[in-house]
């Protein structure tokens, strides 16, 4: 099954778990701290259809460029 | 009778080398135990390693101890079985086999006969936290156990034995894990009656009894009947506390659990570092509610680090199945190696082929008996299907790719199979590296027979160190 990744958002440390997970309204477990959340909490959460281009090494640490001036 | 007191007994005197004593204090919850498991095994070291005082979940020590590394060598399988600690692979598997055609009863013990009941809490005395549990590795959600849980169709009233992880929620719950087998499929009858499954989690017996969890069994057989079997004497079975003759517990067992799997409730569960060598994720499992525990006094747990050696070990039960639902097909099917391949999802299948197309029905009867394999490579005679260099020397010379290589699509896969794309729908893979029957082949290049057999090194090798020398 695809997994998705995520940070903890109360000790920031990097797990994963079953893409199923995200469709249910569960509080997910860190194994690291043991705190429970929901999915809504978590910033970086990367899944299987969100991972991006391996080519541009597209994650969450990217910021995009915007030029300043509108174009027309 | 049997129990695992008797067999780390029978263990110590007939391979002393096979099992060590560990009696400093500690902590399974922080890695300890299994990071002198993965030290041993990365310096080829296999022994039994039975933990004398390991801390309790609640930092006490209630006297529990912990064994790992139980199937952590054929020589102490062979030694549950009854074999010297040198029997071979093969013949352990020729032993499994005939084990698992034998048909013995069951004893029912009262209750004040079974050793399990030296110790019983119940109701609300039951506490998970007394007993020792490992954390295995770094991201596992938290502690487990690695039990053989006995449970009881509610339809047909079938013992079934399993194998399942199951991850410690507080004092009285616990998640369990559980493949689409035959738990699963009893926990399935209970829940659409809406009922909770009753069950035993047993934590420690003889290891023929864990064994049994490893068989693949057809669903008319009771798993108790086939422990007898295993266990080579009839196995001592008692009633439970909670549930009386409707679900008896082993009565030598170290410490049974009792509970039920609770119908309609899931909890989330792991990661869980399981036996494909991954951190398996984070998913959703069911959840197990104890309702009392038997135990004896400085009762043992066998704990199975997933990860490592002992755990594809523990499935030769299974590698010695697929071997006769291989020959029942094929007789020129000689033996295989899956245990001992690798890949935890990859069998290597030797032959003695006598027509085209046998390689490839060989294979189908191994994926349509276990969903464990993923890949089938098949093998001549010649080739050592345990030594990876001459298979991958076959394949690399007896294979294109474009004929003798067979996708199957649409295949039920394996659920803790990390490269699976949807929750069990994978496929297989067949490599036919066996050489051709109709046309010719060349030969593998090696000397005359005749001179390789008139030649002794010595009188070579001996003669130019003496020039050496001078």
């Amino acid at each position: 099954m695809d997994i998705f990744n995520l940070n903890c958002p109360k000790c920031s440390k990097e797990y994963y778990g079953d893409v199923s997970l995200l469709s249910l309204e569960v509080e997910l477990h860190c194994p690291f701290c043991g705190s429970y959340f929901r999915k809504q909490e978590v910033k970086n959460l990367i899944t299987p259809g969100r991972k991006g281009s391996s080519i541009v090494r597209l994650n969450s640490d990217k910021t995009f460029y915007r030029p300043k001036e509108t174009k027309r | 009778m049997k129990d695992l007191r008797q067999w780390i007994e029978t263990l110590e005197r007939e391979a002393p080398e096979e099992l060590v004593r560990v009696r400093k204090r500690v902590d399974p919850n922080r890695f300890e135990v299994t990071a002198v498991m993965e030290k041993m095994e990365s310096e080829k070291r296999f022994q039994s390693v039975l933990f004398e005082s390991p801390q309790s979940h609640d930092h006490g020590d209630h006297g529990f101890q912990l064994l790992l590394n139980t199937f952590g060598t054929f020589a102490k399988m062979a030694v549950a079985l009854d074999l010297p600690p040198d029997t071979s692979k093969s013949r352990l598997m020729e032993e499994i086999l005939k084990r698992q055609d034998q048909e013995k009863d069951v004893t029912v013990l009262a209750p004040k006969d079974a050793p399990v009941k030296e110790n019983t809490v119940s109701e609300d005395a039951v506490n998970l936290d007394i007993l020792p549990m490992v954390r295995h590795v770094d991201m596992d959600g938290d502690c487990y156990l690695t039990p053989i849980v006995v449970s009881k169709s509610p339809l047909m009233g079938r013992y079934n034995v399993s194998w399942n992880r199951m991850m410690y929620m507080d004092q009285r719950h616990l998640a369990i894990y559980m493949s689409p087998r035959h738990l699963w499929s009893y926990s399935r009858e209970a829940e659409e009656r809406n009922e909770n499954l009753p069950v035993a989690v047993v934590l420690g017996h003889h290891p023929a009894f864990h064994m049994t969890g490893a068989l693949l069994t057809a669903i008319d057989r009771d798993e108790y009947r086939a422990a007898s079997s295993f266990l080579g004497e009839k196995i001592r079975v008692t009633p439970s506390i909670v549930y009386g003759d409707d679900l008896y517990i082993p009565a030598d067992a170290e410490i049974v659990i009792e509970g039920e799997i609770v119908a309609g409730k899931r909890t989330v569960e792991g990661p869980f570092g399981e036996y494909t060598g991954y951190s398996g994720p984070q998913r959703v499992s069911w959840l197990f509610e104890a309702k009392a525990i038997n135990f004896r006094s400085g009762g043992i747990i066998i704990d199975i680090f997933p990860c490592k050696t002992e755990h594809m070990n523990a499935h030769l039960p299974i590698e010695a199945s697929l071997l006769r639902t291989m020959k029942g097909s094929v007789p020129g099917v000689i033996d295989t190696s899956w245990v001992d391949s690798g890949g935890p999802l990859t069998i290597i299948i030797r032959m003695k082929k006598t027509v085209d197309g046998e390689p490839m029905r060989a294979a189908m009867a191994a994926f349509s008996a276990s969903n464990f394999i993923k890949i089938a490579i098949i093998v001549d005679a010649e080739i050592d299907p345990c030594n990876l260099k001459e298979v991958m020397w076959a394949v690399s010379t007896r294979v294109q790719p474009e004929t003798d290589v067979q996708i199957l699509k649409n295949l039920q896969g394996h659920v803790l199979d990390p490269s699976l794309r949807s929750e069990i729908n994978g496929s297989g893979m067949i490599i036919d590296a066996t050489k051709p029957l109709d046309r010719p082949f060349p030969r593998k290049g090696a000397v005359p027979d005749d001179v390789w057999r008139k030649i002794s090194l010595e009188d070579y090798l001996s003669h130019w160190d003496e020039e050496e020398d001078a």
